[in-house]
């Protein structure tokens, strides 16, 4: 800070590339067909175990062989494979908890914000109490309980997410609740439940997607954590977090095996990042104002 | 002030409240919950015994209130695996994992905040593009990647720094950096965005208007307003860190409540289990207590309302 004067300065919608576009999206597609495509693009079987060759390198490094391009785990098996399937594991998990944690979330929310009331009364404090749990105390609980498995682990992942989806929802509904156009509906004779899917819930769906492609990286991020920890996706179905985990005991001798499948998860999580960041500035117009 | 207090107190509780019946349903997600809480080659009439005094044969209220009692006497059952009080062992290790917590935030707020400040103050200038990197790269390394590089770097290639466990200051260095990242991606960006905000305000152009210097505005008038969302972010992120603690903990053999309940959830030993989600719940909502109470000195119109 010397003499010039902090600005905030207002800028007009400068017309940049859509850089985080194609990159965010780039990325994401980039890994949606890795997983679809596993069978077919995996040069050999994730599980299939080689014990003479065992620990290569990856390939561009001495004593590598172009049959493994990223080399092979302490089993002999191929990095490049088991990373390709994991690709499918950490997806899936992905795609179907954010789905269930939206269907809750977007549920409580419209209910919550439309309604009003007791319910919204009752939702808020069931939110506060979970809020209060850390979401892996929880995760950790349960899984210790019923023990560890991928439907586990979406209805865990799901249960924990609703609360977003929740917060947003209700916000947005309880600003559109009272326009002008919901009383004239309203006023001409139409249903809650119309009003709802026909009048509100457009409105909202922007913010939904967005919080969609938020949470998909947060949730394979928090598998990969539970993962590590031993809890998540149990073996031998290959994960990014068992990779990274796995891989730990070579760190010194064959960091690859843990910081290959790192560089893929960060990676991803940082190209869907990237993409639900811009789509959120697109959606808001207070944010495409100011272009932080 | 004191009625807000109360108030806050009285909304707290009913947290607690809540908290204790998810910990206590956790049992009946089992088959058979006095089977879980013990030692699976407990005898069958051991199990028989337990069954009778937790009283999983009474109604669920009644069950709820006796676990409730005995939760208030401190009592949350023996560790299936060593036998001792389940709650003496956790908060045996509560002030360790609450230093490394601090430690974490600690770091956090040691990048956030002059980050924040000089990324608002220029917007568009390299500090701002360095912040908002660390932003997006900070949120997309997970604790454990991070520790498993540090590690690598500064404890095996470098040697300057221990690779695990606990000691002195040393110990608590490389954890405390991995836990900081974690939560300071969020908060250089939440700082960044509402200070923007704030030197666009009229009362802002007043403030300079009446010739205060650069610093005396944004060190005494903005950054004071700044902190609101500031802080309410910070309590909205403590259940995360608290979960980022736990994996930092099992990455660097840091003999914290999270390795114990790591290792608690391997052997099944669920009141062990019980104890440690009341007692992280507890540390939550007393935290958040304590920011409450920051809250009110910031804003007195929330003390007043």
């Amino acid at each position: 800070m010397d003499e010039t004067w902090p600005t905030a300065r207002r800028r007009r919608m400068p017309s940049r590339p859509d850089v985080p576009i194609i990159v965010g999206g780039g990325i994401l597609l980039a890994v949606v067909l890795m997983a679809v495509l596993a069978p077919l693009i995996s040069p050999h079987d994730p599980l299939a175990q080689v014990l003479p060759d065992r620990l290569k390198p990856p390939a561009w490094l001495a004593g590598g062989s172009p049959n493994y391009l990223l080399g092979t785990d302490a089993d002999g098996r191929d990095l490049l494979s088991q990373i390709i399937w994991g690709s499918r594991t950490s997806l899936e998990i992905g795609i179907f908890s954010v789905a269930l944690g939206a269907a809750i979330g977007v549920s409580t929310g419209l209910l919550a914000g439309f309604r009003g009331g007791w319910a919204d009364v009752i939702i808020g404090r069931l939110a506060d109490i979970q809020q209060a749990i850390p979401f892996l105390v929880l995760a950790l609980a349960v899984i210790a309980v019923v023990g560890s498995s991928i439907l586990t682990l979406v209805l865990v992942l799901g249960a924990g997410s609703w609360l977003y989806y929740h917060r947003v929802v209700r916000g947005e509904v309880l600003a559109i609740r009272e326009r002008p156009y919901i009383e004239a509906a309203r006023a001409v004779g139409v249903g809650d439940w119309r009003i709802l899917s026909r009048h509100i819930l457009p409105n909202i769906a922007g913010s939904i997607v967005v919080i969609i492609t938020l949470q998909i990286p947060q949730v394979i991020l928090f598998t990969a954590g539970l993962t590590f920890l031993g809890l998540g996706v149990p073996p031998p179905t290959p994960e990014w977090g068992r990779l990274i985990f796995e891989g730990r005991d070579y760190l010194q001798s064959a960091w690859w095996l843990t910081l290959a499948p790192a560089a893929f998860l960060v990676l991803f999580v940082l190209g869907v990042n990237l993409l639900g960041d811009e789509l959120r500035d697109r959606l808001d117009p207070v944010r495409r104002q100011r272009r932080r | 002030m004191a009625w807000f207090l109360v108030r806050r107190l009285l909304a707290n509780a009913v947290v607690v409240l809540g908290v204790a019946f998810i910990v206590f349903a956790l049992v009946f997600l089992a088959s058979d919950p006095a089977r879980a809480l013990l030692p699976l080659d407990a005898p069958l009439d051991a199990v028989e015994s337990l069954r009778r005094t937790l009283g999983f044969d009474q109604p669920i209220p009644i069950q709820f209130l006796g676990f409730l009692g005995r939760a208030i006497q401190g009592d949350f059952g023996t560790s299936t695996r060593t036998l001792e009080p389940a709650l003496g062992m956790v908060l045996e290790r509560l002030p360790a994992t609450l230093s490394l917590g601090a430690a974490g935030v600690g770091v956090s707020l040691l990048i956030a905040v002059p980050l924040g400040i000089l990324a608002a103050v220029r917007p568009d200038s390299w500090v701002d593009v360095v912040a908002r990197s660390v932003a997006v790269v900070g949120q997309a390394v997970p604790g454990f990647v991070l520790g498993q590089v540090l590690i690598l770097l500064f404890a095996v290639t470098w040697r300057i720094l221990p690779v695990s466990g606990s000691g002195g200051p040393a110990y608590l260095v490389l954890p405390a950096i991995v836990v900081g990242m974690g939560s300071a991606a969020g908060l250089t960006r939440i700082l960044r965005s509402s200070l923007l905000d704030i030197l666009g305000s009229d009362y802002i152009r007043t403030a300079r208007a009446k010739g205060l210097g650069p610093r005396r505005v944004v060190l005494g008038h903005a950054l004071r307003n700044a902190a609101i969302p500031f802080v309410t972010f910070l309590a909205f992120d403590l259940a995360a860190i608290m979960s980022g603690v736990i994996i930092v903990e099992v990455v660097f053999s840091y003999p914290g409540m999270g390795l114990l309940v790591v290792q608690a959830v391997t052997n099944r030993d669920l009141p062990v289990i019980q104890a440690f989600t009341f007692v992280a719940a507890l540390t939550i909502v007393t935290v958040n207590l304590g920011l409450d109470i920051v809250y009110g000195l910031l804003d007195p119109r929330i003390r007043l309302d």
